[in-house]
């Protein structure tokens, strides 16, 4: 009896480790990048995927970068062909599953712009996570029109 | 015959959106004659805005949609701090630009009419536009200009706190592509993140029937 409980216990405990391992060791960001944008632009915005390995719902509630002023948390609705942009508070990671950051939906806005965004020099943003834990990210920057860049 | 075609829209906007005035800044047309369904091939109905011609400054001096008849123009409402949509837009018009052959491409020039014109000006749309391509041209006008040129084509726009950034506000604003014909006529409008192909697509269509 003794035994057995132990042993649940213990199996417990294995079975749960994740839950005492810092969010950010839980969530895998790909694909990220930031908008390039035209000179003398204050704002521009990062996009990525964030998967959230766990099987427990995890969030992004801020990020920073020293590419700009204010870092914010955005997203976009479509309203009857209205673009409505609005700053959130979090972005949600559902277990198992994808938060997905890109254009027209939810973004990291970047606004007051501190450095000229060149392909050359990535951007270093951190998304910090509901627990406190960090990720650190150096995100690469992209053009919006592949086709016309490379044809010039 | 114009006149008491917008006259009765503009009835009918008001009716529609009564309380949707109330509360915006910038009272304009809210309405939508066409779905924003992802489609191209979206016709004009006798419903359809009215578009017409107008006249805006630039740095260069005033220009008028009449000055570019002979071109298709695909008119777009914008603004230069627009973090993602209007780059997206814009950035996609700058792919069909490339698609298109140099003969078709002489046929052709986007306009975008500033709908933030309290902080867009001339020297910063000439800054802005050329960055997706050379040929892309910025309008300004006043307040009340803007909002009358966007009313008539249908293009919604207002203020829009978003937080306590550096930003101030963004503007929320429909995100359409209006098809101009070679005579100035409204022809259709193309939905936000119409990609290159889809613009392409339109104006050969368009270059055809002409």
């Amino acid at each position: 009896m003794t035994l057995s409980r132990t042993t649940i216990i213990a199996s417990l405990l294995a079975c749960s480790f994740s839950a005492f391992a810092a969010v950010t060791e839980q969530v895998q960001v790909t694909d990220g990048f930031v908008r390039a944008v035209p000179p003398g632009q204050q704002v521009s915005a990062a996009f990525m995927t964030i998967h959230n390995d766990d099987m427990n719902d995890h969030k992004v509630v801020s990020a920073s970068s020293p590419a700009a002023k204010n870092v914010e948390l955005h997203t976009h609705t479509h309203d009857n062909g209205v673009m409505k942009m609005r700053q959130i508070p979090e972005i949600n990671l559902p277990a198992g599953g994808d938060a997905i950051l890109k254009p027209g939906g939810l973004h990291v806005m970047l606004i007051g712009l501190t450095q000229e965004l060149t392909a050359d020099k990535p951007v270093a943003v951190t998304i910090k996570f509901e627990d406190g834990s960090e990720k650190a990210l150096s995100l690469p920057v992209k053009g919006m029109m592949p086709s016309a860049m490379t044809a010039h | 015959m114009v006149k008491s075609t917008s006259e009765v829209l503009m009835n009918k906007n008001l009716f529609l959106s009564a309380t949707a005035i109330a509360t915006l800044g910038v009272a304009l047309v809210f309405w939508q004659p066409w779905q924003s369904t992802k489609s191209h091939a979206l016709l004009v109905t006798s419903q359809a805005p009215i578009g017409g011609d107008f006249t805006l400054s630039t740095s260069t001096g005033k220009s008028s949609l009449h000055d570019y008849a002979g071109k298709i123009v695909m008119l777009y409402f914008g603004y230069t701090t627009c973090p993602d949509i209007c780059p997206t837009n814009l950035s996609n018009l700058s792919s069909a630009m490339s698609l298109l052959t140099e003969a078709e491409r002489q046929q052709v020039q986007v306009l975008m009419i500033t709908v933030d014109p309290e902080r867009d000006n001339n020297e910063k749309l000439d800054i802005y536009l050329p960055y997706f391509h050379p040929s892309f041209k910025g309008l300004v006008g006043t307040p009340a200009q803007t909002a009358e040129i966007a009313a008539r084509y249908g293009a919604v726009y207002q203020k829009a706190a978003i937080g306590e950034g550096a930003l101030g506000y963004a503007v929320d604003h429909s995100a359409f592509t209006y098809l101009i014909d070679q005579r100035g006529k409204l022809i259709t409008q193309l939905p936000h993140a119409t990609t290159g192909e889809e613009f392409v697509a339109a104006i050969r269509n368009q270059l055809n029937t002409h």
